[in-house]
């Protein structure tokens, strides 16, 4: 992070050397007070000769307090600069920390900067590990003339300075300097150019320029030195939205992953079943056994309803998904009245609306609430299901708990388990740092019950 | 270092430079010459330095803390 730069240095060296003319310039004035009085001697009994000797003295003081005067003004003016600079910076890496798409974080770092310096043109490029131009962004150019001018710049000339060398420029007329190539037709002309690179950690590169400083002929060392601050908060933003853009493609990865690995282990194992019933059918019509194609086709229809039903729910599933602004406590409300309009079991929801979690938590929550409810609804036969979210000692817990069959956990076949999903809804819990518990007995119904930890609140 | 400090803490235009130094120099001739005599004389000599040190440094006390310059300043980098 490079360090604010003040427009004086006051070095040791030079401080002693003021204390020392300080010194000097006060027995130069005592002697040159002398010497006025040595002069005067014969007029100083005569109002000219004191008025004289008065004077001599107030423009002595003048001068000394005239210095200290310019001295603590042209501090307090630094300071005053270096805050609005401060606050200026501040308030434009907010701007840009809000964004979270890449394009727009790109757009409001150049329109920010071109703000900041007071530019009348401005652009940053980013290219990728190939070397390629990702984006290039620009402002101060309408989008009729960025039509006009075609394709972005490849870094040819004074651009690929910047780019290729990761040097920073700043001239006053950019026109004459012998690496530049000249501007392409339509292109507004430009002179003053402050160009500096934009370091960023993930795969890309930028180049932020700025060009044509409004009523000045040219950017100053100082607005050199706010523009590299500029560009390394810019780097950061630069670098959330890559890695924000890389969540939503890995988020959006999972979920086709899990979608797939539902269709394998939910429709296709059914469909296979459902082939296999069939052939059985065949050959019980072709043996003339017409009890035994009955039985197999109800067997049938039975695993057709099954099947139905999983379809229905990751339907609803897929609808409740997780939408930005909304609460975890919305979605599983909005998934538990969808899925008792589906399946007519009465349920009853108590939950907290205001809870929010990371995504990937809401996720994982969400799913298992979903496949406890799948499991009522094959296995348990319940009339009324509890289903309640809420966050409590630094908890958030959920449960499910129906009136229905129940069972003995004990006597559960390790085997049997898959079925139940309780090995999946125990990875799930797991990988957001929580704990999936059981409880059943049999002819009492079930409780399922989930803990995981809060997110902290700063 | 100090020149540096000096062109910061400037607030005198070249013009007003000119003139002080040719005002602190007529001021210093009409004191040495016989034009002017007695305390007068004296006064001339020693308030000649006064626009000659001023118009040399190119800042002036009084315009500094009355916050007036001659001076037309380049812009710095303003920062909004």
């Amino acid at each position: 992070m490079p360090s604010l730069q003040p427009e004086f240095e006051v070095s040791p060296k030079t401080l002693r050397r003021l204390k020392w003319a300080t010194i000097v310039a006060a027995v130069g004035f005592v002697l040159l007070v002398d010497l006025v009085r040595h002069w005067l001697l014969p007029y100083l009994r005569s109002w000219q000769g004191r008025l004289l000797m008065d004077a001599t003295i107030f423009t002595g003081v003048l001068f000394f307090f005239g210095v200290v005067f310019t001295l603590i003004e042209r501090m307090q003016g630094r300071l005053e600069r270096q805050n609005r600079e401060l606050l200026s910076l501040h308030m434009a890496t907010q701007d840009v920390h809000a964004e979270l798409s890449l394009d727009k974080v790109l757009q409001r770092v150049v329109d920010q900067a071109a703000a900041l310096l007071d530019a009348q043109y401005g652009a940053i490029s980013v290219i990728d590990e190939q070397n390629r131009i990702e984006s290039f962004v620009t402002c101060g150019i309408s989008d009729e003339l960025r039509a006009r001018l075609g394709s972005p710049p490849v870094g040819h000339g004074l651009l690929g300075v910047v780019l290729n060398e990761g040097q920073r420029l700043r001239m006053p007329d950019l026109t004459r300097d012998p690496r530049s190539h000249g501007f392409p037709p339509h292109h507004p002309p430009m002179r003053s150019l402050l160009a500096v690179p934009v370091v960023c950690k993930g795969p890309f590169r930028g180049n932020l320029y700025l060009a044509d400083k409004n009523e000045i002929p040219e950017f100053s060392q100082e607005d050199e030195e706010t523009l590299v601050r500029f560009a390394t908060t810019a780097a950061i933003a630069i670098d959330n939205a890559y890695l924000h853009q890389r969540l939503s493609t890995l988020a959006v990865a999972e979920e086709r992953l899990r979608i797939a690995h539902e269709m394998h282990d939910g429709l296709a194992q059914v469909l296979a079943y459902v082939n296999t019933k069939a052939q059985a059918v065949k050959e019980f019509l072709r043996t003339d056994r017409p009890e035994e194609a009955t039985r197999h086709l109800d067997q049938l229809a039975a695993a057709a309803r099954e099947v139905y039903g999983d379809v229905r729910e990751s339907i609803i599933g897929l609808r409740n998904a997780s939408v930005p602004g909304r609460s975890v406590g919305d979605a599983v409300h909005d998934y538990v009245r969808s899925w008792e309009a589906q399946h007519g079991i009465t349920c009853r929801i108590r939950v907290d609306r205001d809870v929010h979690l990371s995504a990937n938590a809401e996720l994982q929550l969400q799913r298992i609430v979903q496949e406890s409810l799948a499991n009522v609804r094959k296995h348990a036969q319940a009339k009324h299901v509890d289903v309640a979210l809420q966050q409590t000692d630094g908890k958030i817990v959920a449960t499910v708990q129906d009136d229905g069959l129940g069972f003995n956990p004990e006597l559960l076949g390790r085997a049997e388990f898959p079925r139940f999903g309780l090995a999946t809804m125990r990875e799930r819990a797991e990988s957001i740092g929580g704990t999936v518990r059981l409880d059943s007995t049999p002819g009492q119904g079930t409780r399922v019950t989930v803990e995981i930890p809060a997110p902290s609140s700063s | 270092m100090l020149p540096q400090m000096l062109k910061d803490f400037s607030n005198l235009a070249a013009w007003d430079r000119i003139l002080r130094v040719l005002v602190g120099l007529a001021m210093l001739y009409l004191g040495w010459s016989d034009l002017v005599d007695g305390v007068w004389a004296i006064a001339l000599v020693v308030f000649a330095w006064v626009p000659l040190l001023t118009g040399a440094l190119g800042w002036c006390p009084i315009y500094s803390i009355l916050g007036i310059t001659t001076l037309r300043r380049p812009g710095s980098s303003k920062v909004r």
